[in-house]
């Protein structure tokens, strides 16, 4: 095989630390399953495209450790000017033909040669997926991978006419392509989204963004109540709906200063109305900046917020949670996931209140050792997102879809999770239980914890009495247990529930 | 989830992608059967929902177990059930629990919880059942149905007549047994559709049970997950069926 070769420049994302190898993993992990076996990835972009984004990151941070643990990779894309057709990027053999739209045909093509020539294909949705499913044999493993659900957007970006054709594929088309084959969402929304509005009828599974590498220690914070926003600037993210709310915040918070670090189509008419509003000894905006000076601003600030219209997953509240950042935001899909209310953030319902919590949240932050607590469970939420991980799940995914891996006796709905803990028995080693390849497994001294999914808390005391297990504590998963699977939301970041008690107090 | 913790009343709210609502319906809920002279539990059944109504039920229960004497009167559990149907959310809660009384209601809180204490009256009085009807004398829609839904209410009750006798309103999403009486049909039951209702209601009176009715304020909310046309034809085909024999 081909020497991985490094990442070359690839604009706004940080190279990718080289996966951990060091201690070798307790019995054979879901990764190493898939050593020898033939991946297709479908992609309309790879991760050298000038306009390659988070969705790019996420597929190639996995397929180069799917590659790493001795899987031939292959990623079919779109031809990027100046790249060649085939080249292998970090041990993934990337196949580049076609543009845009001719990528989606030209793939097509290929996979009707390819009959038999590979074990399992992701496909990956950009709106529209590949319908994969139309081209390969039907007992092949193809799962799609959603990051957030276009049907809104559709009209955005298109005409009338195109945006209905775009939602009618997103929507009806790919239920009747894929049927029951498992579909990969980012996130508990973007599962959501799945079921709810594309009403799509397989398993639907969470598989987390992992987070390139947590900054170890943070610089000291501004001494001024200082917001640093990193954004796009394009409509859906809605930093008008922040630079409205942002008025009678300056107003209560002296010296109060506010980042806008990014750029994009909508800067000039926000920079209007920041001056409008009367904002612009407030608010900066410093367009775009290298990354070393954009980690630099963030550093300085006490908070970062969102006023995203809805994201698939809040990566840039991730990023500022690593540097140790709260966040304050609406709460809007993807954005309520990387929140924990409280304790990494807030989570604002209405626009209109959007002005007095962020009052309330300096006012909170500018207590010095409540700052370092939220900034410590940021930086341990953060860390509970590791790329390794991402590979395995989505092994296990692709591992699960193929065809004789079902039936075993659960449930009908299959977006319910459970998450049980129990004693380890003696003797044990993973291998001794046969679970589903998508089931997680964590040890913890003499405790096993699993997440489940798929099955209801009833089902579950079934399987494990069926493994010899008896003492099982089990529990239905919410959409954290989902994100950070059987390990557990981290201590640092574990709600602290005595505040809420005081609403039933009232109430009784 | 057997608890033998000397609850009198075990009241089951099924579930299914009610995140949005359900926190509000619990808290009310807790709220008034705080204030009634009975222990209860309520025990919420997510029916495989995708929202995260498992875990907004659960950040409630949390609220009234950290209450300061909270769980004493009213406790709230949370259980799964990942069978469709509200009919097996509905058995799968009624089985789990203990309370000599049991019974269930919408989540959308469609019956007014005043309800609540008029049927366990009736059951400690001897009832086997005790169930919320909007087709009784002193019954009314808060608002009127459209009339489509009224035909439709109308073919179905009359189908269903003939095998729940005296009783004008199978349907509604209200209803409290005699844990003894509501078992012994349960677990002869075997549909999980629109016509779980019926069928528990006809094998509860097979066995000798009374079924009683009371009449209610019925607001018809938002969010209804039964489609008239759709769900229509396939509740009146699942009652039909009961009458080719209910063994």
């Amino acid at each position: 095989m081909t020497p991985p070769r490094s990442l070359a420049v690839v604009p706004t994302t940080d190279p990718d630390p080289r996966p951990q190898l060091a201690a070798a993993p307790q019995g054979p992990t879901t990764l190493s399953r898939l050593a020898g076996k033939r991946v297709v990835v479908l992609n309309w972009r790879d991760v050298h495209h000038p306009q390659a984004g988070g969705a790019e990151m996420y597929m190639h941070r996995i397929a180069v450790r799917w590659a790493q643990a001795g899987a031939k990779v292959v990623w079919l894309t779109a031809a990027v000017p100046g790249r060649p057709a085939r080249e292998v990027v970090d041990g993934v053999t990337v196949v580049r033909a076609g543009g845009a739209l001719s990528v989606y045909a030209r793939t097509a093509f290929v996979l009707r040669r390819m009959v038999g020539a590979f074990d399992y294909l992701v496909d990956c949705q950009n709106g529209i997926p590949f319908f994969a499913p139309l081209f390969v044999d039907r007992a092949k493993p193809v799962v799609q991978v959603v990051h957030h659900i276009h049907q809104e957007q559709f009209a955005t970006r298109f005409g009338p006419v195109m945006a209905a054709v775009g939602r009618f594929l997103e929507g009806p088309v790919s239920r009747a392509v894929y049927r029951g084959r498992p579909v990969v969402a980012v996130s508990p929304s973007t599962r959501e989204g799945v079921r709810r509005r594309l009403r799509m009828r397989g398993p639907i599974h969470v598989v987390p963004n992992g987070l390139d590498a947590t900054p170890p220690i943070r610089a000291p914070r501004d001494p001024d109540p200082t917001i640093a926003v990193v954004s796009r600037l394009v409509p859906h993210k809605r930093v008008d709906l922040l630079l409205g709310q942002l008025v009678p915040v300056a107003q209560a918070v002296p010296r109060l200063r506010v980042d806008i670090v990014g750029s994009g189509p909508e800067r000039a008419r926000l920079e209007g109305l920041a001056a409008e509003l009367g904002l612009a000894d407030v608010v900066t905006f410093h367009g775009f900046q290298p990354d070393h000076a954009r980690d630099a601003l963030l550093e300085r600030a006490w908070l970062t917020t969102s006023t995203s219209d809805a994201e698939g997953w809040g990566l840039s509240i991730m990023e500022a949670a690593a540097h140790g950042v709260p966040t304050a935001a609406l709460d809007v899909p993807g954005v309520r996931d990387s929140v924990v209310p409280g304790r990494t953030g807030w989570l604002v319902p209405r626009v209109a209140d959007f002005g007095q919590a962020l009052v309330g949240a300096l006012h909170e932050l500018s207590d010095d050792v409540r700052a370092r607590e939220l900034t410590e469970a940021c930086q341990a939420w953060a860390r509970s997102f590791g790329w390794d991980r991402s590979a395995e799940l989505l092994a296990g995914v692709l591992l699960g879809a193929a065809p004789q891996a079902e039936q075993d006796g659960r449930g009908a709905r299959s977006d319910i999770s459970v998450v049980a803990d129990v004693a380890r028995p003696r003797n044990w080693n993973p291998a001794s239980w046969t679970l589903r390849p998508t089931d997680q497994v964590r040890t913890h001294g003499d405790r096993i914890s699993l997440l489940l999914t798929g099955c209801d808390d009833t089902d579950a005391k079934v399987v494990l009495r069926r493994l010899g297990v008896t003492d099982a504590r089990v529990r239905l998963a919410d959409r954290f247990d989902l994100l950070v699977g059987p390990a557990g939301i981290p201590d640092a970041v574990r709600a602290d529930r005595s505040g809420s008690a005081a609403i039933v107090e009232e109430a009784g | 989830m057997a608890r033998a913790d000397g609850r009198d009343v075990d009241v089951v709210i099924p579930a299914f992608n009610e995140s949005t609502r359900l926190p509000e319906t619990l808290r009310e809920t807790v709220r008034f059967l705080s204030g009634m002279p009975w222990r209860s539990r309520v025990l919420v059944v997510d029916n495989g929902s995708v929202d995260g109504t498992a875990g907004a039920a659960a950040e409630i229960a949390a609220e009234v177990s950290g209450a300061v004497g909270g769980a004493e009167r009213v406790a709230v559990d949370v259980i799964g059930c990942s069978r469709p149907g509200k009919g097996a959310a509905v058995r799968r809660g009624i089985l789990a629990g203990r309370a000599p009384l049991v019974g269930f209601f919408d989540a959308d809180l469609a019956t007014p919880l005043d309800t609540l204490p008029v049927a366990i009256a009736a059951l400690r009085g001897g009832a086997a059942a005790a169930i919320a009807s909007r087709h009784v004398p002193g019954a009314s829609f808060v608002e009127t149905q459209p009339l489509t839904r009224r035909l439709g209410g109308h073919v179905f009750r009359t189908l269903s007549g003939a095998l729940v006798s005296g009783v004008a309103d199978t349907q509604c999403g209200f209803k409290f047994f005699q844990r003894p009486a509501v078992t012994a049909a349960l677990v002869r039951t075997r549909t999980t559709g629109f016509a779980f209702d019926v069928e528990l209601l006809h094998r509860i009176q097979r066995d000798g049970g009374e079924v009683v009715e009371l009449p209610v304020a019925w607001t018809d909310r938002a969010g209804s997950t039964f489609h008239p046309v759709r769900d229509g034809i396939a509740s009146y085909r699942a009652v039909l069926a009961l009458h080719g024999g209910v063994r």
